[in-house]
């Protein structure tokens, strides 16, 4: 019964929902009709009449009905239900099925076009109209069979919408953009349509772009419709060709508005890019030169910017939408430009005219949104050229980096971090070393309010007292930031905090260069200090006690900046580095709060960086390969995907090398081990030992091994090769048995908050033991702190065969 | 489609096999491969640096996937060994035997850089995860890792009189191969030489991680794509494989880290490759033979045969799906793949032996793509939507337009009505007084 009831739900919608001869149209009714109609596929006929004949046959009725409903509103004298007709019309071009389509999409056409050829329609009508076209034209162009009939159709629709478009006594602007994209739609799928009509549609909209006196919506359908023209000539040349005109058209206006600026040869510079000496220059856009009988007042101040606007959307839209054939994007005119716009600084030369100190400071109030327009320009090169950027990349970042010295104003400082995170992921790893510095220095501008009692790059042995006292808090459940920190902040009150979409911007451009290049050896100049900052901003981010400009209207809520923070908070300590993350401990409990609160997204995220995090804490070795039950392989081949855990015995097998690894899986498979707790009870003087084991295992395995390997590879004196070759299982299981259970938070709590102490404390050595650890005495050469007096005591003997050099580090800075 | 291409260092072209079914496609005609010599332009063509007895040219030649002839021979300056594509397909980077690097743009087929890189010939190349920097390798055990933008970036190029980022020397000999782990700039890279071992490298800190020792020369290697171990084809036949995260007791009768062997291969193992299935294995055999194995099975599950030559160069590429476009009857999909057909990449042009290209000339291409197709835009429910919103708030001048077109039409048929009634009233009144005055008379 159920599958049999759209026919009876569509008779119910014609029946209560639709105007009839009698009533008047209910419009509330009609949206209830269309929304029922799309939910349902009241319309789709999705039956076969082999499969259930009668349903076939009364859903096609049922659909009859509709349509004689919605072509008598279509041919009603009264405006307001001839509107509804051509709405439902169009509706119903997108939802009927492929058959009845075929089989009457001409008699609908039709019947639009009798309404199009009566000019005398209203302006709602015209709207609607456009847009029953353009989706008619669409479903069509899924059908390439119809190709030819289509064309023909759409051929006699052109001159109309032209019409329509040029038609200055409307005022509206709907109208204006639903004659645009019919324009756009028949481009897009019938190109040849347009090819007759080619220069008057290009005169058309480059007069309205020049004219200025659109707004930015319509200018935006305007470009976008621009940078679809030359697909209705197609080939490679014609695109080369708008583009060329489009930068010599942004080019002109740029030498009007620059004129008699200090800005060299760049004019003539670019000039030479676009028409190479010798060419003939192709005709300007629009054919005619752009009008100048404005004053130089006018021009700058009011047509300047839209101008600019809606040419640079139209070349930002050719570099990114699809074209049907391979071109060549000419990416030194398009640099060149963009490197003119961003670089001028509005001087003048030495000897000024009166005039023109005038017109500089006209521009300079202009300059600004220019620049954030080109801005946008470079961001399509970036997209449109993918990997292609290579060799501009380097010119890009340097160009970036000069500009953003320069740029205060907050909506160019967000698009400038989007351009760099952009730049960043697209070019890998070599593009954080060229731009990491330059991002840095910015965010801690940015965010120096929430930084306040940080240096903008803490050298490395000095943190300062007010980190260390926010790092040492008295209590891990009420922490209170109010040591040190509080009255630096009301003593930095003079500079008003940066808008919070800034700080925003600021926060994920610092996530993304952590993302592709935290682990970098360049990376160490910055990284502890960009650690330390997305903390702090994350734990005042889940208080709240995160200051913002008031005035700010943008879009993005605080809770944005929450959810930001918190995930570049994961960033940081998910990102491989040299130490295994400092704050991991702070950083986990931020989540455990931010996951309290339940139903908001910050909970989610909270959720997800736990879940990440555990990898950190209980590292994995993914084998793919099971080695110890080589003869099972029956079972490895039905469960290709199962995780082995390691045999504990063999794995400890005493002539057999052990390694770190080792342990480290074993102590993953130890966790689930009950009766671990009291183990540790009953053996108190192991403590700090295992809670410095247990610092060890959360460090990625691959690095431990690496390095221990390494060292002994190099014949390095070690404790890790006494570790390797003296190994005594017994004791060894002993002391893993019981360093294991401190992994859990909830166990450790207090050695936990011990060790963070232990971390922060800014003389002591313990701070590098983790990297000590792994890496030996060479990574303290490239790490922040470096102990001039620390050495390993390679005859200690201790019994603590795991981790000796731990031991022995806490020994001496005890 | 997952298809395994083969080539050999004598003359029996390029082979390809489907990995699934074990069928052998299309075989391309007239390639004698230098070692690490094959590779695909971001996988729409095949390309192979050529062997030369003469040592003043080199050759490296495009084919089309669907064609056997060769379709661009190119002729660079000197013999090229190694050829390796960045993943998009946009640069081309050859290693030459005199130790330089050259670097074309494939669709100008300028030459756009090239460079000393090491003293003696270029035996292996390979690129980071994230695409930025090239790993390059010599056959005096030389690896250098090159950041690519500074190649371009012309301040720091002079700057440094040694632009590589790192520089190792730990190989005595030969380097036979060179494979990238995955991690973005955090991956390791295995390098493998004539001294019988493999080194594990950290990209980001340009450190030796770890070396290990086989009981032969390791002519190829490659990584797990879980990166838990590593696979090394030794001249004795065997496939070594070799721990990386893995746990490392080895059995008694290996070395150090050495794990197991996939054993019962005649020949010198030359090269391997690895499938994103992360199960299968493919190895190139100095008999001309090619086994796919089963990593988790431990068993051969194809043997393809290449050729009586040495297999040089194994590599398992994904096909673009062109090719079998007959059996496509949904219609969507045969629109996209019929505008993929027409959006056919042109060939590359030849490559060129010499710089004359300078900075403002370098061009940039865009391809056409099929990403449009999918995202059709219809307008009519949210033009409908809108208006009605309109019409509802009674706000703007059209909606006051629309209504006052609707009251003039409805007052012009009210005006009807009423004409209509006033006609009936003046029939009734007329009909009435003829009544009346028929009666009276």
């Amino acid at each position: 019964m159920m599958d049999q009831r759209q026919p009876v739900l569509l008779r119910m919608q014609i029946r209560d929902h639709l105007p009839n001869e009698k009533t008047s149209v209910n419009f509330s009714h009609l949206l209830s009709a269309v929304s029922a109609v799309k939910s349902h596929g009241l319309l789709r006929e999705s039956v076969s009449s082999k499969d259930n004949p009668k349903l076939a046959k009364n859903w096609k009725d049922a659909f009859d009905t509709w349509i004689d409903h919605v072509l008598s509103l279509v041919s009603s004298t009264m405006p307001d239900k001839q509107l509804a007709g051509i709405n439902l019309l169009g509706i119903t071009c997108l939802e009927c099925s492929s058959d009845r389509f075929l089989v009457s999409y001409s008699g609908w056409f039709q019947r639009l076009y009798e309404i199009i050829q009566n000019p005398d329609y209203s302006h709602f009508i015209g709207v609607a109209l456009c847009a029953s076209f353009s989706d008619l034209l669409t479903r069509l162009a899924d059908f390439p069979k119809l190709k030819k009939d289509a064309t023909s159709l759409t051929a006699k629709i052109i001159q109309s919408v032209i019409q329509m478009l040029d038609n200055d006594t409307i005022s509206a602007d709907s109208l204006r953009v639903g004659a645009i994209r019919l324009l756009c739609t028949s481009v897009t799928f019938f190109p040849s349509t347009i090819n007759r009509y080619y220069d008057r549609v290009e005169v058309s909209i480059v007069s309205k772009i020049m004219s200025g006196k659109y707004s930015t919506h319509v200018s935006k359908e305007l470009a976008h419709c621009l940078a679809l023209l030359p697909k209705a000539r197609g080939g490679v040349e014609n695109w080369s060709l708008m583009m060329q005109r489009v930068l010599i058209a942004i080019n002109t206006l740029l030498d009007d508005a620059f004129d008699g600026l200090n800005e060299g040869n760049k004019s003539s510079h670019i000039s030479r890019f676009l028409v190479p000496p010798g060419k003939v220059p192709p005709s300007p856009l629009g054919g005619h030169a752009i009008p100048k009988e404005e004053s130089f007042v006018k021009r700058v101040q009011d047509l300047l910017v839209p101008r600019v606007f809606a040419l640079t959307q139209c070349a930002c839209t050719m570099l990114t939408a699809s074209y049907s054939v391979q071109v060549v994007i000419p990416i030194h005119p398009l640099l060149a430009i963009i490197e003119r716009v961003l670089l001028v600084d509005g001087s003048l030369p030495e000897s000024p005219m009166f005039t023109t100190s005038l017109h500089q400071e006209l521009l300079c109030s202009e300059i600004p949104s220019l620049q954030l327009h080109i801005l946008d320009l470079l961001i399509a090169v970036i997209k449109g050229v993918r990997s292609q950027l290579l060799p501009f990349a380097a010119r890009i970042a340097r160009l970036l980096k000069e500009y953003i010295r320069s740029a205060t104003f907050p909506h160019i400082r967000i698009k400038l971090y989007a351009i760099m995170q952009t730049l960043v992921i697209s070019m890998g790893a070599g593009m954080v070393e060229y731009l990491s510095q330059e991002i840095v220095e910015n965010v801690f501008t940015d965010l120096s309010h929430v930084t306040s009692g940080l240096n903008r790059f803490p050298s490395n042995n000095d943190i300062s007292e007010d980190d260390v006292g926010f790092l040492h808090p008295t209590n891990h459940k009420k922490r209170k930031h109010d040591d040190g920190l509080s009255t630096k902040q009301q003593v930095s009150v003079e500079k008003p905090p940066a808008l919070l979409s800034v700080q925003l911007a600021a926060i994920e451009a610092l996530s993304v260069i952590l993302t592709m290049g935290g682990s970098l050896i360049n990376s160490l100049n910055w990284r502890s200090s960009v650690d330390n900052l997305l903390i702090i901003v994350a734990t005042k981010a889940i208080d709240g006690e995160i200051n913002f400009s008031v005035t700010d209207k943008s879009t993005p809520k605080f809770a944005d900046l929450r959810l930001a923070a918190l995930q570049a908070l994961k960033v940081s300590l998910m990102s491989p580095g040299c130490v295994r993350p400092l704050y991991l401990y702070k950083g986990l409990e931020v989540f455990r709060r931010g996951k309290r609160e339940t139903g908001t997204k910050i909970a989610a995220v909270c959720a997800d960086a736990l879940l990440s995090l555990e990898v950190l804490i209980h590292p994995r070795a993914l084998q793919a390969i099971d080695l110890q039950l080589q003869n099972n392989t029956a079972f490895v081949r039905d469960h290709p995907d199962h995780v082995f855990l390691l045999n504990r015995k063999s794995a400890a097998k005493p002539e057999s090398n052990i390694c770190n690894l080792e342990v480290v899986v074993k102590a993953d498979d130890w966790m689930v081990d009950g009766d671990i707790e009291c183990e540790v009870k009953d053996d108190n003087e192991r403590k700090t030992n295992h809670r410095e084991n247990m610092d060890l295992f959360s460090v990625p395995s691959d690095r431990i091994t690496f390095q221990d390997e390494l060292a002994v590879q190099n014949g390095t004196p070690n404790q890790l090769q006494k570790m390797v070759y003296s190994s005594d299982v017994q004791s060894l299981e002993e002391e893993m048995l019981c360093g294991a259970p401190l992994n859990d938070a909830d166990v450790a709590s207090e050695h936990t908050v011990s060790r963070i102490e232990s971390i922060a404390a800014p003389t002591s050595s313990t701070m590098d033991s983790d990297c000590a650890g792994d890496d030996g005495p060479r990574c303290s050469a490239l790490l922040p702190v470096v102990h001039e007096d620390f050495h390993y005591d390679i005859d200690s003997d201790s019994d603590s065969l795991g981790f000796p050099m731990i031991e022995n580090i806490e020994s001496e800075s005890d | 489609m997952e298809v395994v291409i083969a080539s050999s260092s004598v003359d029996f072209g390029i082979s390809s096999w489907d990995l699934q079914t074990g069928s052998e496609n299309l075989r391309y005609k007239s390639c004698a491969s230098s070692s690490h010599g094959l590779a695909t332009l971001g996988g729409e063509f095949l390309a192979s640096s050529q062997i030369s007895d003469s040592c003043s040219s080199g050759s490296i030649l495009y084919w089309s996937w669907h064609k056997p002839q060769v379709d661009v021979r190119n002729f660079p300056e000197e013999p090229i060994g190694p050829i390796i594509c960045n993943p998009e397909g946009f640069y081309l980077f050859g290693g030459g035997s005199s130790g330089y690097l050259y670097m074309w743009e494939v669709s100008s087929g300028k030459l756009m850089k090239k460079w000393r890189a090491h003293y003696q010939s270029v035996t292996c190349l390979a690129f980071s995860e994230d695409g930025s920097f090239l790993v390059s390798a010599s056959h005096d055990g030389g690896i250098k890792v090159w950041c690519l933008l500074t190649l371009f970036n012309d301040s720091t190029y002079v700057e440094k009189k040694h632009p590589q980022k790192y520089s190792f020397s730990e190989h005595p000999l030969n380097i036979t191969d060179l494979v990238t782990g995955s991690g973005l700039c955090n991956s390791i890279f295995i390098s493998s030489s004539e001294d019988k071992s493999c080194k594990i490298w950290s990209l980001s800190r340009g450190e030796l991680l770890r070396s290990i020792t086989f009981p032969c020369i390791i002519n190829a290697v490659v990584i797990d794509p879980g990166e838990s171990v590593f696979y090394a084809g030794g001249t004795d036949g065997n496939i070594y494989i070799a721990a990386l995260n893995a746990d490392c007791n080895s059995n008694e009768n290996y070395r150090l880290y050495i794990l197991d062997a996939l054993s019962g291969q005649s020949g010198c193992i030359n090269c391997l490759a690895f499938s994103t299935d992360g199960v299968t294995l493919v190895s190139g055999l100095e008999d001309g033979m090619i086994r796919a194995w089963n990593t988790i099975s431990r068993s051969v599950v194809h043997v393809f045969k290449h050729s009586k030559g040495p297999v040089n160069n194994v590599l398992i590429v994904k096909q673009p799906p062109t090719s079998n476009l007959q059996s496509q009857d949904d219609q969507k999909n045969w629109q996209i793949l019929s505008c993929k057909k027409r959006l056919k990449i042109p060939l590359p042009p030849s490559l060129e032996k010499y710089i004359d290209y300078e900075e403002s000339q370098y061009k940039a291409i865009r391809r056409p793509s099929i990403e449009d197709l999918h995202d059709n835009e219809y307008y009519s429910y949210n033009v409908m939507k809108n208006q009605i919103e309109e019409l509802q708030r009674q706000s703007s001048s059209s909606s006051s337009a629309m209504e006052l077109a609707r009251l003039k039409q409805e007052l012009k048929n009210c005006t009807e009505f009423c004409g209509h009634y006033k006609k009936l009233y003046e029939d009734l009144h007329r009909i009435c007084i003829e009544d009346l005055t028929f009666l009276k008379e």
